[in-house]
């Protein structure tokens, strides 16, 4: 008996490693979310990003006057947007036009150094950290639109949750029939899911994001509408959008300095201790 | 011990650096080629099956680290493929290296389970409508990684 395990233990050794190996994966696999598990990939990013820069500099051509019209192009299309935003609202607001033009957008650039872009796993790491007054939950974004959320910050560098991340969600809305929902990336396309089938939403639709998002300011741009799908009750639909920006493709971007506000925060805390 | 550990260990460091600061910027339609796959690829089949899985299972590790992916999706995905690419293994190396289909094709193998396994281990939930779009980027992947593997197998053969 003892031989027999033996020999069925020799001959398929390479199977029972393998089988242990990829259990031991999987279990790993579950504790991804765990405080400690992101402390060690904390400094893990950190230290990696160091070289990612170094590589990267000695490899990277960039125009500084491009990045400078960039930038420019990423304040302008802020500012844009905010006004399509009065455009839509009643005449009677109008009288608030002036002090929101006011208001001036704080964008901090930076280039990103790494990317790890898979089908279902959009991240970015950027040389810009603690020291350049960035911390969790900014916006990240470029001139064309919203690119993802800042997720870690270390002295010198930051991670980015971009669009392509199947675990960001975000509060969107279209402007023109003031239709709320959450994008989120399902591995193949942007989608807006669960969203009533009589909801008036056209293909060509701007989606931006909401006021209800406590994260991200309102009216940054996410994408156009191109595709409309009910569910099998047919009672909700998958709204599918094109990004304005290919996160694949994108080179500097930068992070919209904003301060969340305490009252929003004690709002929220009350809100949990009910 | 150097040859077979430290000494792979140091190239795919910087591999793993390569992979996410410049690799990136030749995706092709957010097809993106795995270099360090290919190296792990080429360890398994000259140190056998064993010695390679174990070592891919190590090195998923250092690449879920440094790639800020999911903890486990890595380890996961490289030690399949390596377990594969190790099914090629002959005592004498350049007997399967000199064997040009024989190098694409287990290429090929490794890395349509290495992708795909990444992709799917990625995300909370896959709709049905999604997992063909998965293989397809799977295969694509592939092949664009298994291009990359044939150039850097004819360089040296030109040479000579």
């Amino acid at each position: 008996m003892q031989i027999l395990l033996k020999k069925i233990f020799n001959k398929s050794k390479e199977y029972i490693l393998l089988f242990i190996l990829l259990i031991i994966s999987l279990i790993i696999l579950t504790f991804d979310n765990k405080p400690e598990i992101k402390k060690i990939r904390g400094y893990a990013f950190a230290s990696f990003a160091v070289w990612a820069e170094l590589i990267h500099s000695t490899t990277s051509t960039e125009d500084e006057k491009l990045t400078a019209l960039q930038f420019e192009n990423a304040e302008l299309m802020l500012q844009v947007n905010k006004l399509r935003e009065f455009a839509l609202e009643n005449f009677e607001l109008k009288s608030l036009l002036n002090y929101d033009l006011t208001s001036q957008y704080k964008l901090i650039p930076t280039s990103i150094v790494a990317k790890n872009i898979s089908k279902t796993q959009g991240v970015y790491i950027i040389n810009s950290g603690l020291k350049d007054s960035i911390s969790k939950s900014m916006p990240v974004l470029n001139e064309r639109g919203l690119v993802g959320i800042i997720t870690d910050v270390s002295e010198d560098y930051s991670l980015v949750q971009t669009l392509r991340s199947s675990s960001l969600k975000i509060s969107a809305t279209i402007p023109r029939s003031n239709i709320h929902g959450v994008v989120s990336w399902n591995g193949n396309r942007l989608v807006a899911s669960n969203v009533p089938t009589t909801a008036d939403i056209n293909e060509g639709d701007r989606i931006v994001t909401s006021i209800l998002s406590t994260i991200f300011p309102p009216s940054i741009p996410i994408g156009l509408v191109v595709g409309k799908g009910s569910n099998i009750s047919g009672l909700l639909s998958e709204i599918t959008i094109q990004p304005f920006v290919d996160v694949t493709t994108a080179k500097n971007v930068f992070v919209l300095k904003t301060i969340r506000s305490s009252q929003i925060d004690t709002l929220e805390l009350n809100m949990l201790s009910k | 011990m150097v040859n077979k550990i430290i000494f792979p260990i140091i190239i795919v460091l910087v591999l793993i650096v390569i992979q996410l600061a410049v690799i990136p910027f030749l995706s092709i339609n957010s097809v993106v080629p795995n270099v360090v796959l290919i190296f792990l690829i080429l360890y398994s089949l000259k140190h056998g099956q064993n010695s390679g899985t174990i070592f891919a299972f190590f090195i998923g590790f250092l690449y879920d680290l440094a790639s800020s992916g999911l903890l486990g999706s890595g380890m996961f995905s490289f030690t399949s493929a390596a377990f594969v690419a190790g099914y090629f293994y002959k005592d004498d190396f350049k007997e399967i290296i000199q064997n040009p289909k024989i190098v694409l094709l287990l290429f090929m193998l490794s890395s349509i389970l290495f992708f795909l396994s990444y992709s799917v281990l990625g995300t909370a939930g896959i709709s049905i409508e999604s997992q063909l779009s998965y293989i397809t980027y799977s295969i694509l992947s592939a092949f664009y990684t298994s291009l990359i593997a044939l150039v850097i197998y004819l360089i040296p053969r030109n040479r000579l």
